[in-house]
């Protein structure tokens, strides 16, 4: 009796087990891998699932990764069997590794005519921008005071180098983070010379908390307040407002200015040539969708004309800095190698 | 066919197809791509900090879970029982819930933290503290079974020689107690050195990196497949450093005369039974019960934001491979432990001891990435991706339902088998009607152990999630992910009330029987 | 021993009054499970009296750990720590009581001589047969000079021959010393050949003494 119990179990084991995604029709479907925020309940991804479902008729297959970097990887493992056709939330950070792989094909040029020209993921239009953020501090006045305003005179050097800031500051890990990458480059920028982003590098490490595998661990940290300020975009000021109608987190301006992180979406060369890639695209830099971007994804949206939501209109928008595009994959190693060997012998 | 026969076919034939084959294939692939520069990119200093880390919490869980033994064992107090069902739980714990916990107590703002605020929390304190937390129970309940089971004539001649009952301890228990104390050092050695979350979120930054967090960037992050097989191979050689110290000789057993309870050392004289009430309560309430206790705080408040028709998929889905793992694992570690207790042979003994201890050193990424490399090319059924996620949780139970069933078999005397052999009995009836319900405890232990391990693993279960389906442990690393950390704490008290249920049905089902 | 009472799962050990004097050897007899080695158990003080007192001397050895009352027991098992040669396990106590090095050697040296097994010193206890292991456990347990020596089954586990000749040694080594012995036997051989006086325990109770 308890053989066949059993064995039922294995069976329903099974079909409970079964993948939906490879029981949908390959040609009435549409593959996009993602990183996690952009899936679940009122986010993005549920928007773009429900209006495109809508308009087409064609399911929207959402598979989400912990990063975009382990959705990139993913597409690489796979290479010519892989079930993705597009990739969403390429950024900054990924894009120079994203391109490296040639497993992207270009974007085509109609979908950028109503997106802001500054707003680019490089000028081969390999990839299309829906969003766009500036990195910044974000702080807690309650526990800490700073002039929070563009017209701050504060440098990141000046901040960085502050004796005040012991032991407050919670960042990302630049090796596992996108966003933490994009700060150390922030850092490269400023400094213009090695000793010197060295020597910065090193009067930073007895300020921070930590340093955070991903931005959810690091903000998570800062929230339950063991740290005073983390590094996160200009826009969690304005989740914290609309959200939680909480004013107490406040942007830290620096007089130089902040760099921009854009995310974006690219199609994939091995993909079964889709008719399904047109309307998602079409959807994405879409003015209805663009319009929820503010408050889904918390990032500006990057088409023209969207009208902000109220708590993202009093927000001063920072001095933008530009990192440069011509940064290779081996450069990116070998500024992480380094970074590390900093790390490791600071006291 | 002989049941030794059968037990070998079936146990080599999961480990060629699901381990060593897969293993040995990436090694092959990744032998292939190594060159200097990739051998370059290993710094000493990781092979040396998760060393380093790894004994240290490995020395510190020994001195807390033995004395924690001892306390348990020779003395009577209020609370025992739950120390000791805290200690059962506290193992099988999803990691990010208790380092959640772990801040949420000792963190800048925790509830003791804020008492001290020069304790530095982030970094070795809150790496080693993680690691006592999750590891303290397997020194407790190895040396606790052998305090139980030896025989104590040794301790008593001592006493009565006038030895105080420190040298006593020093001189003769802790001689018996070798082989128990070293199995435990190199299980959490070899599980400290494999960690993985704890290092990730509280040691923080390179400094703190191990070779586990190393192969996940390697193969999450950067895609450098022949380094993070580099990699594990020096994870794979410290496994094999360690298993020097795994499977010595049991301590002499209780004699059939003994009836009487064996405590030696009898703590409960008024001063030491006060002594050790109030030290072991201290120490389990800072350590243990105290993140526990946050972490249901904190739990609750997040339960009743959850969504409750949300949580059915993944209760049913975790509950479901849970099932399946256990029973998976129950059977392979049933094959393996009859292999070493009845072959003649000491090689095939040690190898089958070490092949169950393999998956331990085995970094969970790669292993889970060589098995998706093979499951890529395999028959369309194997790309279930499901069934890569039982294989590896399985692998992940294996070591300990072997040294439940192991430790078990040995226990059946030779005597046994020949008074079976000479009513005629031949080896298939020995097994079903002698071996088998002698160690059905052992099986229901095994079981639920690998339920829990099962239930509480997120990494098999990140690496080969499929759309629209999720686990508990899944479902908490995305509410993690996506920012809903109140959510996570109530999908994190469903899955530690779980684990209390499940641990709680196996006692009473022991004792009914 | 005055009013000793023990309470066990079943029964109860009850002991209204005993007394042996130095150089004595008290033989207890009885089935298995009828208390005996309770008695011996509560007397080293490996387990507590319900009430009663325990008096050597004037003192009260109940209230007393065990480390502390200059009890020695040999068991039926001969328990040699195994990490310790045969010479090692004789020096034990001695080393406990800051005995030097050669003063150690040189007594243990006489004892094992005086057992007859003085070539064994370098053994191991598993290199041993039960008969030399049980006088190795013998020599460990006089060499230490206690006043009291208990003896729980000590021949169960031997052949015939080194029945005899054990039992030889315990009566000799206890009259020289002039300890005070208990000897406690389910096989009333045993007390026949050692015992001056014999008592018998039956479900607890004790009956006796009486002369042999």
């Amino acid at each position: 009796m308890s053989f066949w119990i059993l064995a039922l179990f294995f069976c329903c084991g099974r079909e409970a087990l079964s993948d939906s995604v490879q029981s949908a029709e390959k040609s009435e479907s549409l593959t996009v891998y993602t990183y996690d925020a952009m899936t679940g309940k009122n986010s993005l991804g549920d928007k773009l699932k429900r209006d495109f479902e809508k308009n087409t008729g064609a399911k929207l297959n959402l598979v989400s990764f912990g990063s975009v970097g382990e959705a990139l990887n993913q597409i690489v493992i796979e290479g010519k069997k892989t079930r993705a056709d597009v990739l969403l939330g390429i950024d900054s950070s990924f894009a120079n590794r994203a391109r490296s792989t040639q497993l992207f094909v270009k974007v085509p040029e109609k979908y950028f005519s109503e997106l802001q020209p500054s707003i680019d993921l490089g000028k081969d239009h390999l990839f299309l921008p829906f969003d766009y953020g500036y990195l910044a501090f974000i702080y807690n006045i309650q526990r800490v005071k700073f002039k929070s305003d563009p017209s701050n005179e504060t440098t990141l050097s000046q901040f960085i180098n502050s004796p005040e800031n012991l032991k407050r500051v919670v960042i990302e890990d630049p090796r596992t983070s996108s966003l933490g990458f994009t700060f150390l480059r922030w850092t490269q920028e400023i400094t213009k010379s090695e000793d010197n982003l060295k020597t910065l590098w090193k009067s930073f490490f007895p300020k921070l908390v930590t340093i955070a595998p991903s931005w959810s661990g690091a903000y998570g940290l800062f929230l339950k307040g063991e740290a005073d300020l983390v590094l996160s975009y200009s826009t969690s000021r304005a989740y914290h407002l609309e959200k939680e109608h909480r004013s107490q987190f406040e942007i830290l301006f620096f007089k130089d200015g902040h760099p921009l992180q854009v995310e974006g979406a690219a199609i994939v060369k091995h993909t079964i040539p889709s008719k399904w890639i047109d309307p998602f695209l079409n959807l994405l830099v879409g003015s209805e969708v663009q319009s929820q971007v503010p408050t889904t994804q918390w990032m500006y949206p990057a088409r023209k004309g969207i009208v902000l939501p109220a708590s993202f209109k009093e927000l001063p928008v920072p001095k933008s800095i530009f990192l440069s595009d011509d940064f290779t994959e081996l450069d990116r190693k070998a500024l992480i190698q380094r970074w590390s060997e900093w790390v490791v012998s600071s006291p | 066919m002989k049941p030794l026969y059968l037990a070998s076919s079936i146990f080599f034939a999961f480990i060629i197809v699901c381990l060593l084959f897969p293993v040995f294939h990436l090694v092959w692939l990744g032998v292939q791509s190594i060159n200097v520069e990739t051998l370059g990119l290993i710094p000493l200093r990781l092979v040396w900090f998760t060393c380093l880390q790894a004994l240290i919490s490995a020395v510190l869980s020994g001195v807390l879970g033995i004395s924690f033994a001892l306390a348990c064992y020779e003395t009577d107090f209020w609370g025992k029982k739950l120390i000791i069902r805290f200690s059962e739980v506290t193992f099988f714990l999803p990691t990010l819930l208790v380092t959640l916990a772990l801040i949420g107590v000792w963190g800048n703002r925790g509830w003791l933290g804020q008492m001290f605020p020069w304790l530095n929390f982030y970094g070795w304190f809150a790496v080693l503290l993680a690691h006592i937390f999750f590891n303290y129970s397997v020194f407790f309940k190895n040396v606790g079974q052998s305090l139980k089971e030896m025989d104590r004539t040794e301790e008593k001649i001592a006493l009565s020689l006038g030895a105080t009952k420190w040298t006593t301890f020093c001189k003769v228990s802790l001689v018996k107690l070798r082989s128990s104390i070293l199995q435990s050092f190199s299980i959490v050695f070899l599980y400290c050195s494999a960690s993985f979350f704890v290092v990730l979120i509280l040691g923080g930054g390179p400094r703190f990196s191990t070779l586990e967090t190393a192969i996940y960037q390697a193969i999450k992050v950067d895609l450098n497949i022949p380094l993070a097989v580099c990699l594990a191979m020096i994870q794979i050689c410290i496994c094999l450093l360690a298993q020097v110290f795994y499977n010595p000789q049991s301590p002499p057993r209780l004699s059939a005369e003994s009836r009487h309870s064996e405590r030696v050392y009898n703590l409960n004289s008024d001063g030491l039974r006060k002594f050790v009430f109030w030290g072991v309560w201290i120490v389990s309430a800072l350590l243990v019960l105290i993140p526990v206790i946050n972490l249901v705080v904190s739990g609750l408040g997040g339960f009743f934001k959850l969504d409750v028709s949300d949580l059915f998929q993944p209760l049913l889905l975790s509950f479901i491979v849970g099932v399946q793992v256990s029973l998976l694992t129950s059977f392979i570690a049933l094959s393996a432990a009859y292999i070493h207790k009845h072959t003649n042979l000491p090689w095939v003994r040690r190898t089958v001891s070490f092949i169950c201890t393999l998956p331990v050193a085995l970094s969970t990424m790669v292993f889970g990435l060589s098995l998706i490399l093979v499951l890529s090319t395999s028959l369309q059924w194997m790309q279930d991706k499901w069934v890569g996620v039982i294989i590896v949780q399985t692998l992940s139970a294996l070591p300990m339902s072997f040294r439940i069933l192991s430790e078990s078999f040995s226990k059946l005397e030779q005597e046994i088998y020949r008074s079976a052999e000479s009513l005629g009995t031949g080896k298939f009836q020995q097994l079903f009607l002698l071996e088998i319900p002698a160690v059905k405890k052992s099986i229901a232990l095994a079981m639920a152990t690998s339920f829990g391990i099962s239930i509480g693993e997120a990494g098999a279960v990140l690496l080969f999630e499929s759309q629209g389906k999720t686990t508990l442990s899944l479902w908490l690393f995305k509410l993690i992910g996506k920012y809903q950390f109140e959510e996570a704490q109530g999908v994190g008290l469903i899955l530690l009330l779980f684990m209390l249920l499940i641990f709680t049905m196996k006692e009473k089902w022991e004792n009914l029987r | 021993m005055k009013n000793i009472k023990v309470k066990r799962e079943t029964f109860e050990v009850v002991v209204p009054h005993l007394e042996i004097e130095s150089g004595s050897i008290l033989g207890i007899m009885g089935k298995s499970g009828s208390g005996k080695s309770t008695l011996l158990n509560v007397i080293a003080g490996f387990e507590k009296l319900s009430s009663g007192e325990i008096c050597f001397e004037g003192k009260t050895l109940s209230l007393l750990p065990a480390e502390k009352r200059k009890v020695a027991i040999v068991f039926q098992r001969p328990a040699l720590f195994s990490h310790l040669s045969a010479l090692g396990n004789v020096c034990f106590g001695l080393k406990i009581q800051k005995y030097t090095v050669e003063q150690q050697v040189e007594k243990a040296s006489y004892w094992l001589s005086k057992l007859g097994i003085e070539h064994l010193a370098n053994r191991r206890p598993n290199e041993l047969s039960g008969g030399e292991a049980q006088r190795v456990a013998l020599a460990r347990s006089v060499i230490v000079g206690f006043p009291i020596l208990l003896l729980d089954e000590p021949f169960s586990s031997l052949d015939i021959e080194s029945r005899v000749a054990a039992r030889k040694v315990v009566r000799d080594i206890a009259k020289e010393l002039k300890l005070v012995t208990i000897l406690v036997s389910h096989d009333p051989t045993d007390i026949e050949a050692i015992a001056d006086e014999i008592c018998i325990m039956e479900a607890g109770k004790m009956s006796g003494p009486t002369k042999k």
